[in-house]
């Protein structure tokens, strides 16, 4: 059944237009929106490297002060997660710290969970070492 | 001559393949070679100040100073062999060789300075860094006044 056509050829246009273009958009925008949630997981799991980093660090350098010891280094490591690293991405931070030698070494085993369900987790180990202040 | 939706026509494959290889794949390259510059800025600071503490609460013994360097080149996934150290205005050289001049004992109240100077990719690719920046960092302690040792 045809219509009249509508004042201005509007009819005409909105004809023009029908086709797959609603399918081949689903599908183009689909991969375009995975691609964008890999990236950003991509970027959160840097910020968090970026975290477990300082995490380490600031424990290191916090029980290489006078008198401390490895329990203060870890006191101060789950601080700057807590602070930092909430949540899921928090609970795959597994850390310790070790004091001797003049030297106060943190290590972390880390994994962080990926957003997509093809993609592996992140896994990764970091440590970080200061000196210790002596008498 | 056509006019309307006709001049709007296209292909949604070719419209993707366009898209991510000339906006989303060069974006995200350049979003994950931040990341590695930060992480090597952030080394270089690390190691100029531990390097600079250890040889203010040691005996003054830069090859003490070295060793630590290394660990933390290590602890950063750095190459030991592209990072360069030099002590209290000196020569930089390479913390895998003895240092070519030192900062001298630890007198008390003295100033000693590290410098560490490193080379950060550009640009990661999937098929490896293109381009460096040479980052620089350094750190001035002082020798305890009142510290116990010489």
């Amino acid at each position: 059944m045809h219509s009249k056509p509508l004042p201005g050829g509007v009819g005409r246009r909105m004809g023009d237009s029908r086709g797959f273009a609603t399918m081949n958009f689903v599908v183009a925008a689909g991969f375009s929106m995975l691609f964008f949630v890999l990236l950003a997981n991509l970027l959160v799991v840097q910020y968090g490297r970026g975290v477990v980093r300082m995490a380490l660090d600031e424990g290191a350098r916090h029980g290489a002060r006078f008198g401390a010891d490895a329990a203060r280094c870890e006191a101060r490591v789950g601080e700057v997660l807590t602070g930092l690293l909430g949540g899921r991405m928090g609970s795959g931070v597994s850390y310790r710290c070790v004091t001797g030698a003049g030297r106060t070494m943190a290590g972390a085993v880390v994994t962080f969970p990926a957003w997509l369900p093809a993609v592996p987790d992140f896994r990764f180990e970091m440590a970080a070492v200061a000196a210790s202040e002596r008498e | 001559m056509r006019e309307g939706p006709k001049a709007q026509r296209g292909s949604a494959p070719i419209e993707l393949v366009l898209g991510i290889g000339v906006i989303l794949i060069p974006l995200a390259l350049l979003a994950l070679s931040f990341a590695p510059l930060l992480e090597r800025i952030v080394f270089a600071r690390i190691a100029a100040a531990e390097a600079a503490r250890e040889l203010v609460l040691s005996d003054g013994s830069e090859a003490s100073a070295l060793r630590l360097v290394r660990q933390i080149a290590l602890n950063h996934d750095v190459g030991a062999g592209g990072v360069d150290i030099g002590f209290c205005d000196g020569e930089t050289g390479p913390v895998t060789s003895p240092p070519r001049s030192g900062c001298g004992p630890p007198v008390k109240g003295k100033m000693v300075k590290v410098v560490i100077v490193t080379r950060a990719p550009a640009f990661v690719t999937p098929y490896g860094a293109v381009g460096g920046i040479t980052i620089r960092a350094s750190q001035i302690e002082m020798v305890g006044l009142y510290r116990s040792t010489p």
